[in-house]
């Protein structure tokens, strides 16, 4: 490979941009509620445990990312600040919005995560990359009410330092472009290492030993072909490259293919009775069936835990799981229940304080990559595969739970009898996937 | 279905299964409509031409009533239209979301209401507004 230092000879059309919504989830509750505009807000985990995200005022009060609520109860009346229960349906609703509209804006996107993603952006069709930046943002912000920030370059790894600094400093009015902009190594000369995408903690300690410190030291290496290729691997050459500006990250064609699906909550107070227990993982693992399905994969494995109190059970056995193979890949929601169920069951202690359960669905296959044979009933066949369907577009088009399986506790009716619920004192509403719920404006 | 094996440290249980599912495959004929076969009208296809942007919004209040909405109404929202002179919208008028008529006369903007016991509002440089998005259709159920 020859590696020129110039790497503006290097013109494409192509430049990459990073789009990532500011405090995402503070964002989405202030788009149905005006008033809490300029105010501190923290949104709580599931179970109201602890501080996952604040909006840029509460990170001004010094409110740490896992705060414990109980702990900053008071702090958070005397300030002012305004509590919230995690509201997924909002979140997921409001980031699929959010990708739909940069999906019209620009040539392709891969999604990065439920509040970032990458673009393709070209100058065919925008000469002016930073206009298109602001293009995107204003265009976000008037379909969805989210503000976002913009970072365009010519290779993903420098679209995220791009990103990052517009986001950090106001000056920059949340979008900056560093194609051909001669003020990236001032802007790599202050980016520590372990800020680089990719660029992992262990790499970081070994590189520092060579004295390299910051993204512009590690760019410089571009020259010492010798040295990269002693000490780095495919990665770490790729991350070198990446901040010379010449691009080896495409786009994913994809969906990032995750390795597994993980549901895991809290119950909303401890509990030892092994129905209940059953109840709450066969509620989890109809969850985690639904995801499967919803990205076209079937899964392999599953593999539930079942987490006690290590404090007053100090016999160690605070972290207790199991899992079990499928002979062929499944989706299929009773399949994956009856062995929840079944390993609960192997793995229960009585008398013992149970506080959580986690359900992980492993060794995923996409859909058609498996051969699904009709005259085997142990196989997911496609009758149970029509049924899924069924049952996933009923619970879409009615209302999550309309079609569910008895064995998540149907019979309880209510909510609040079933004492592995969550806590979620202060949840707000679910404007867009509950017509109970959306936003109410006064004639006046 | 047999019996799963379930792995737990190092050591595999039999599980009796105690799930039995049964399904029979349906066969029919070919109806004669099937070649005539179209998609039935799907209402969101009428009022909803870009979703990632549309809301729906519940209207409280008989005060935009001449212009066709009433209490309880539900409004289908449209934040990316631009809104132009005479557009319903939803605006956040300091912090509140109401609903109102924009008016423009020359530079000028007006929020109206039908109901003239609520004044206009005057729209200056400093009034703490902004709008949500344009009501592009209503959604009125008579009562039966």
């Amino acid at each position: 490979m020859i590696l020129k230092l110039d790497s503006f000879n290097n013109r494409s059309s192509i430049a990459y941009a990073m789009i990532d919504c500011n405090n995402f989830y503070a964002s989405c509750e202030r788009v149905f509620n005006p008033s809490l505009e300029n105010k501190p807000i923290v949104i709580l985990s599931n179970n109201d445990g602890c501080v996952i995200a604040r909006s840029e005022e509460a990170k001004q009060l010094g409110i740490p990312m896992g705060a414990p609520e109980f702990k900053y109860r008071n702090f958070f009346k005397k300030t002012g600040v305004i509590v919230r229960s995690s509201n997924y349906p909002l979140y997921g609703d409001m980031s699929r919005r959010v990708m739909e509209a940069l999906r019209d804006l620009t040539h392709d996107i891969e999604v990065y995560s439920i509040d970032e993603a990458f673009a393709e952006v070209s100058t065919n069709t925008h000469p002016d990359l930073e206009e298109y930046g602001r293009i995107i943002k204003e265009t976000v912000f008037k379909w969805t009410g989210l503000p976002v920030s913009v970072g365009i370059a010519p290779s993903k790894t420098l679209a995220k330092i791009a990103n990052e600094t517009a986001k950090r400093n106001p000056a920059y009015k949340g979008v900056l472009n560093l194609c051909e902009n001669p003020g990236t190594d001032h802007i790599l000369k202050k980016m520590p290492l372990q800020k680089i995408w990719g660029i992992g903690h262990n790499l970081t300690i070994r590189l520092n030993r060579f004295d390299i410190k910051t993204a512009h030291d590690l760019k410089q290496k571009i020259n010492h072909k010798r040295w990269v290729r002693k000490h780095l691997n495919v990665t770490g050459l790729r991350t070198v490259l990446e901040l010379n500006g010449f691009p080896c990250i495409k786009l994913s064609e994809a969906l990032d293919s995750r390795k597994g699906i993980l549901t895991s909550r809290m119950f909303g107070k401890p509990l030892f009775d092994l129905t209940e227990i059953e109840e709450a993982v066969s509620t989890y693992v109809s969850r985690a069936a639904e995801k499967l399905r919803a990205q076209h994969s079937l899964a392999s494995n599953i593999q539930v835990m079942l987490i006690g109190d290590k404090f007053k059970n100090p016999k160690s056995k605070y972290k207790y799981g199991a899992y079990t193979s499928f002979k062929v890949p499944t989706a299929h929601t009773p399949t994956l229940i009856n062995a929840g169920k079944q390993i609960t069951r192997s793995v229960h202690l009585p008398e013992t304080k149970y506080k959580k359960a986690a359900i992980m669905l492993t060794g995923l296959v996409p859909n058609s990559e498996v051969q699904m044979d009709l005259f085997d009933p142990e196989l997911y066949t496609r009758q149970q595969y029509t049924l899924m369907e069924c049952i996933d577009q009923i619970n879409t088009r009615h209302g999550r739970n309309t079609a569910a399986f008895a064995a998540t506790g149907l019979h309880r009716k209510n909510e609040e009898e079933a004492s592995w619920k969550m806590n979620q004192n202060f949840l707000s509403k679910r404007y867009t996937t509950e017509w109970e719920d959306i936003m109410i404006a006064k004639a006046k | 279905m047999e019996g799963l094996n379930i792995y737990q440290g190092g050591s595999v249980k039999k599980q009796r299964n105690e799930l039995k599912l049964s399904y029979k495959a349906e066969t029919g004929f070919v109806s004669p409509a099937a070649d005539h076969l179209q998609k039935p009208l799907d209402l969101e296809e009428l009022i909803v031409h870009r979703p990632a942007a549309t809301f729906y919004v519940r209207a409280e209040g008989n005060a935009m009533k001449e212009s066709g909405i009433h209490d309880g109404d539900i409004l289908v929202v449209d934040r990316s239209v631009q809104a132009a002179d005479g557009n319903i919208v939803i605006a956040a008028i300091d912090e509140e979301p109401v609903i109102r008529r924009l008016v423009k006369r020359g530079s000028r903007l007006f929020l109206i209401s039908d109901n003239p016991k609520f004044e206009p509002i005057i729209i200056h440089p400093d009034t703490n507004w902004m709008i949500w998005g344009v009501v592009t259709y209503v959604i009125h159920k008579y009562k039966l």
